[in-house]
């Protein structure tokens, strides 16, 4: 394995955190760790003081990318400006996003706010993701000084936002569904019948919420059910990976190290999304794949494309940002 | 306290300031302050000339600026009012 040197650290940093910081805080930093780690008397005290030096490292990366993320920094205009723009985009995606669900004439039944609210947080993921391209075209109008540096920061605070969304969508209210349906499937008996996909279009808010299952509730999969399910799946096969793919195409137009981080992040997301929709279905698979080839494809031409790292400027005579 | 380590002690190095704070001062977060304390023009900067044959980074050794002095002073004062004021009352 190849050793990181510190002119190797200090280029990351500049390219990520910007020549200012990498200047200011990590120069310092690593200047007195490599004097520290000189005077060590011992191979065990040296590779103490690594430890200790690591996790400064490590705390101080976390000070400034939560510095960075800062939107109060800028002038409260610009800040309300982005802020509306985010808002408006999202809230029209989340709208947009619900309004086939709403006017879906199968269904029928007056309790079907519990759909949309199991709906409703993974809509709110993709509008978020969807407003991005505005919100950083909004941040790129009002650039100045050390914005194009900290705009990444911000985008990956809405981008995380959007995760947990989507990780509170799979991790509970679909578990809670499934889990429902599984029960009510094997117990079966008379009662209420529900035909739909995922058996929770009828089911009210509170049985939603509860989690356990209603009584009397005898879900039966039809037909219909299983088409609508299916373009369920291909649309979640497909959107999500394209959407983290132009995600990242965007961040790296800022910083190329962050645009690649947060593509293998969404990809990962996107790949246990695929699985746990479709159960293995290899139709997801083979579809989600073949979009991460194009969305793969979509990086590295823009990755190939100059940036704003190739016009940074050497901040020290010690080390330079540019290779 | 960074202002009035370097006071006590003259031109001090991001690391020695969190040895001479008593653990007062984190190795994590003291160069992000120091960082933002030069930004503000609370505090100047300039590397150690390295020894002939020496390599490695130059480390970075910070002094108060005139401003960071009469801030620390109006600070002083005003402390000193304060305790003055406090110990009047529960007098």
């Amino acid at each position: 394995m190849r050793r990181l040197s510190a002119p190797a650290l200090l280029r990351w940093t500049a390219r990520t955190f910007g020549d200012d910081a990498a200047t200011r805080v990590f120069e310092p930093l690593v200047a007195d760790w490599q004097r520290e780690r000189r005077g060590a008397p011992t191979v065990p005290r040296r590779v103490m003081r690594d430890l200790s030096a690591m996790a400064a490292l490590v705390a101080t990366a976390a000070h400034v990318a939560a510095r960075l993320a800062e939107p109060w920094h800028l002038p409260r205009h610009d800040v309300e400006a982005i802020g509306r723009t985010l808002v408006i985009y999202a809230a029209t995606g989340l709208a947009l996003g619900l309004v086939p669900f709403v006017l879906v004439p199968v269904v029928s039944d007056p309790l079907r706010l519990a759909f949309l609210a199991r709906m409703a947080p993974a809509v709110l993921a993709v509008s978020l993701a969807v407003a991005l391209l505005p919100t950083a075209a909004a941040i790129a109008r009002r650039s100045r000084g050390g914005w194009p540096t900290r705009a990444p920061w911000l985008l990956t605070l809405v981008t995380a936002l959007s995760m947990a969304a989507l990780v509170a969508h799979l991790g509970w209210v679909v578990p809670a569904v499934n889990r429902q349906y599984q029960e009510h499937a094997v117990s079966g008996g008379a009662g209420r019948v529900i035909g739909l996909s995922r058996d929770v279009k009828a089911l009210t808010l509170a049985e939603l919420v509860a989690g356990h299952p209603p009584a009397g509730v005898h879900p039966r999969v039809t037909g219909p059910a299983r088409r609508h399910e299916a373009w369920q799946r291909l649309a979640l096969a497909t959107a999500w990976p394209a959407t983290f793919a132009w995600f990242g195409w965007r961040l790296a137009r800022y910083r190329r190290s962050l645009g690649v981080a947060a593509v293998a992040g969404w990809w990962t997301l996107a790949f246990v999304t695929t699985l746990l929709m479709s159960f293995g279905g290899l139709g997801g698979i083979i579809v989600s794949a073949g979009t991460w080839t194009v969305a793969a494809a979509m990086l590295r031409r823009q990755t190939a494309a100059p940036g704003l790292d190739d016009v940074a400027t050497p901040a020290s005579p010690h080390w330079s940002a540019r290779r | 306290m960074i202002l009035e380590l370097l006071v006590e002690h003259g031109e001090l190095f991001g690391l020695a300031m969190v040895e001479a704070s008593g653990g007062r001062l984190k190795r994590g977060t003291v160069y992000v302050t120091l960082g933002r304390m030069e930004e503000k023009g609370y505090l100047d900067s300039r590397q150690e000339p390295l020894p002939p044959g020496a390599t490695g980074l130059p480390r970075r050794l910070y002094t108060p600026t005139g401003h960071a002095l009469q801030v620390l002073a109006a600070w002083r004062a005003a402390e000193r009012v304060m305790a003055g004021h406090l110990s009047t009352t529960e007098a």
